[in-house]
């Protein structure tokens, strides 16, 4: 199924056969391309190249056109830093150096960098029309916050009513800029609204709801759907979140995936989140990204979910990281796999002493099971019948990964898939059965090593 | 060898770049200390003033708010290198006043940082005049204080009035920090000099030992029997554990440890994500935070 479709089914809380998957690259799209974070953030063609390639190497049902909470701020006349290996920095506040609230004026299609990401949306529609395109807009109070710094904090008390008066231009020029992103052919409007979770629910709901309410609101008028999404410790206000009526809300590994769904469910919103950014998607392996990706699966469940990251992807985070979430996604049998392989990181390698012998090749199949899983038993017998007419100068083991001696043997042979064979602890055959001459061929090679 | 990062924390104008400095005159001549400041941060630390006085090398980041944890991912080869090229003996890092504190302590699993630096101690500033002043600000400050190693209430001088109510609240968000008053972000640091004397001490012939550290997070449940084996597990490896931990029923402990006994205490005046943080010498092929999710049963 298409992955507008099948998102626009989890907005509506069907029941789904498959989870949507909507990695949220931002400048690692850049990283894809091989390109720097300002280069790619500048510059349209090189967006439509890196979340091309993104969907090419991930599968995704929906993906942001740009991830860059700076591009309002900067056309308001916030001053920004650039950096390699991020997107931008805010470091200059109008508000708080004698600019006029009232001087400042709704954006346009032609200011700052909004050309270049709706350019770069206009292609991405054409190229992928079945694709769930989502446009950022950053989110009324981050807004705020970047126009009139940390002040804004003590305004909140001192002057609420010059903070509702800026809350109201902030989402003002959210709509604005989700109407442009809309006609530039995105589906999905993303609310990006991080620093809200700074403040607790009777300061969200005095100074966020109302205006965020609006932005959703509109976004629902022109017939397109909505995500408000979160970061940080924010548990206390996924409530008040959901009572603005997004189509969805999206958060981060500091909310427990469980609480918010039974929340959002609650309200009738679908939810996404909670794959762990830093120490499990950037820092960890594939077969961490795998029982991450599983975890949140199983939390997330087949109705209203949509698996994403907690937030924008670290540039560097590695391909074959969310190339194994994606393989998670697709594939139940990978998802089989991955759960049974409990325990791997406290285990030692299996001892490769005295494993191999002089004279002899020794075959080592590494299976979820033979007895109940399909490839790992056509596996065996494949590579069974072709060491037949090799008699007792090949031995054949199988190792089943569902008990410890079985993970310690495919952390000791580096296998990464199951089912996989080795041949004297080469990896040789992976996942795929192999016909029996190429087994024989393989067997024939090592004994005459 | 391991470099000791000291972070200091609080909200914003809660005098954290006065104690960094105050950090810094203490410490002059004993050793080699580097700065980690927010190159935007409301007061920069650094100014003739200060180097007149004091030596110490700089590393400013410009992320905004640092330590957002979508943006640590590239904090990692900065620190790297900055600690390549400086080897300072001793690091203190001001985090940014709306920063997730210690989520900077996540990158020191990377490759690249595993056995060069770890996460020695957590310093939190408390504004004793504003402290209940913004209330809608109340949950930050308290995820703040409840990562902290030692609070300290500063502004001291000038809330007479109302220290000791400060000190109450403060003491049932975190009754297991040790408690500091401090003026302009003076406090003394003799105990501090004693402890950091290992790291500092002039002869270092005899090498520091290869310690890491690591920041464990998780918004799951744990079995208490789970947490348990996982502490009994990592003891082997671990000179200290301390932080918060989510068990059944949404329960919080408080988990504290130093070599191989520990203690596990119920917490009632906290909800929120488990957080733990571990300094030891782990196998660094191993990343803390798998090896937890693993017993929490991911």
């Amino acid at each position: 199924m298409e992955g507008f479709k099948l998102l626009e089914k989890a907005f509506h809380l069907e029941e789904l056969e498959r989870v949507p998957w909507v990695p949220f690259v931002g400048v690692h799209g850049g990283k894809l391309i091989g390109v720097d974070a300002e280069s790619y953030l500048k510059d349209a063609e090189k967006l439509v190249a890196g979340i091309s390639k993104a969907v090419e190497l991930y599968h995704p049902d929906g993906i942001p056109v740009a991830f860059d909470l700076q591009i309002e701020a900067e056309v308001l006349g916030c001053k920004l830093v650039w950096s390699k290996d991020n997107p931008p920095a805010v470091v200059s506040h109008p508000l708080s150096e004698g600019v006029e609230l009232s001087s400042l004026q709704l954006p346009k299609e032609t200011d700052g960098r909004i050309p270049v990401v709706l350019d770069a949306a206009m292609t991405l529609r054409k190229k992928f029309p079945d694709l769930a395109l989502y446009g950022l807009i950053t989110g009324p109070f981050t807004l705020a916050l970047h126009l009139l710094g940390t002040d804004i904090f003590m305004k909140l008390f001192e002057d609420p009513e010059y903070v509702n008066e800026l809350m109201e231009f902030c989402s003002q020029v959210g709509s604005k800029h989700a109407e442009m992103l809309m006609n530039a052919g995105c589906d999905v409007i993303a609310v990006v609204d991080p620093m809200t979770s700074q403040i607790d629910p009777l300061s969200f709901e005095t100074f966020v709801s109302p205006f965020a309410t609006n932005i959703f609101e509109f976004v629902r008028s022109q017939n397109k759907y909505s995500s408000f999404f979160v970061c940080g410790h924010a548990q206390q206000n996924i409530e008040v979140m959901c009572d603005c009526k997004p189509d969805n809300v999206s958060i981060d590994e500091n909310i427990p995936l469980d609480y918010v769904k039974n929340v959002a469910l609650a309200k009738g919103i679908s939810f996404g989140g909670n794959m762990k950014l830093t120490s499990v998607l950037l820092l960890g392996n594939e077969m961490d990204a795998k029982k991450e990706t599983v975890a949140c699966l199983e939390q997330g469940g087949n109705k209203g979910f949509v698996l994403a990251p907690g937030c924008d992807l670290p540039m560097d985070t590695p391909v074959a990281n969310l190339q194994a979430v994606a393989e998670i996604v697709y594939d139940d049998y990978a998802r089989q796999v991955a759960k049974k392989m409990d325990h791997q990181s406290t285990l030692e390698p299996a001892d490769l002493n005295g494993h191999f012998e002089t004279g002899k090749v020794v075959i080592d199949i590494i299976t979820l099971d033979s007895a109940s899983c399909a490839p790992c038993q056509y596996m065996v017998e494949a590579v069974k019948k072709a060491s037949q007419s090799f008699g007792d100068r090949v031995m054949v083991n199988e190792h089943k990964i569902k008990d410890v001696d079985g993970i310690r043997m495919m952390l000791a042979l580096g296998v990464q898939n199951v089912p996989t064979t080795c041949i004297n602890g080469k990896v040789k055959f992976i996942s795929q059965i192999p016909p029996k001459v190429e087994i024989e061929e393989a067997i024939k090679n090592e004994l005459t090593e | 060898m391991s470099i000791p990062l000291h972070l200091v924390t609080g909200f914003l104008g809660s005098g954290k770049t006065s104690f960094l400095k105050h950090f810094l005159k203490s410490f002059e001549g004993k050793g080699k200390i580097a700065v980690i400041q927010n190159e935007f941060s409301e007061v920069n630390v650094d100014g003739p003033e200060l180097r007149e006085t004091v030596s110490y090398d700089l590393l400013e980041i410009n992320n905004g708010s640092v330590f957002c944890v979508c943006l640590l991912g590239a904090f990692i080869d900065s620190l790297a290198d900055f600690i390549k090229n400086k080897q300072p003996d001793l690091i203190i890092m001001e985090a940014s006043g709306l920063s997730d504190p210690i989520g900077v302590g996540q990158i020191f699993q990377a490759q690249k940082l595993k056995g060069t630096v770890f996460l020695e101690h957590v310093w939190c500033l408390v504004d004793a005049c504003n402290y209940n002043r913004i209330p809608a600000l109340k949950l930050r400050m308290n995820h703040q204080l409840r990562t902290a190693d030692t609070i300290i209430i500063n502004k001291v001088d000038l809330a007479k009035l109302k220290l000791d109510e400060v000190i109450t609240q403060v003491q049932e968000i975190n009754p297991f920090a040790r408690l500091l008053q401090g003026e302009y972000g003076k406090v003394s640091l003799d105990g501090l000099k004693k402890a950091l004397s290992f790291y500092l001490a002039e002869d270092k012939s005899l090498g520091r030992p290869d310690i890491a550290s690591g920041v464990i997070r998780s918004s799951r449940e744990i079995s208490l029997v789970r947490l348990k084996q996982f502490l009994q597990e990592m003891k082997k490896d671990c000179i200290r554990t301390k932080g918060f931990v989510k068990i059944e029923g949404g329960r919080m402990v408080f988990v504290q440890g130093v070599f191989d006994e520990f203690r596990i205490e119920e917490h009632r005046h906290f909800v929120g994500p488990a957080e733990l943080v571990m300094i030891g010498n782990f196998d660094r092929t191993k990343n803390l935070q798998i090896v937890f999710d693993e017993y929490v049963g991911i």
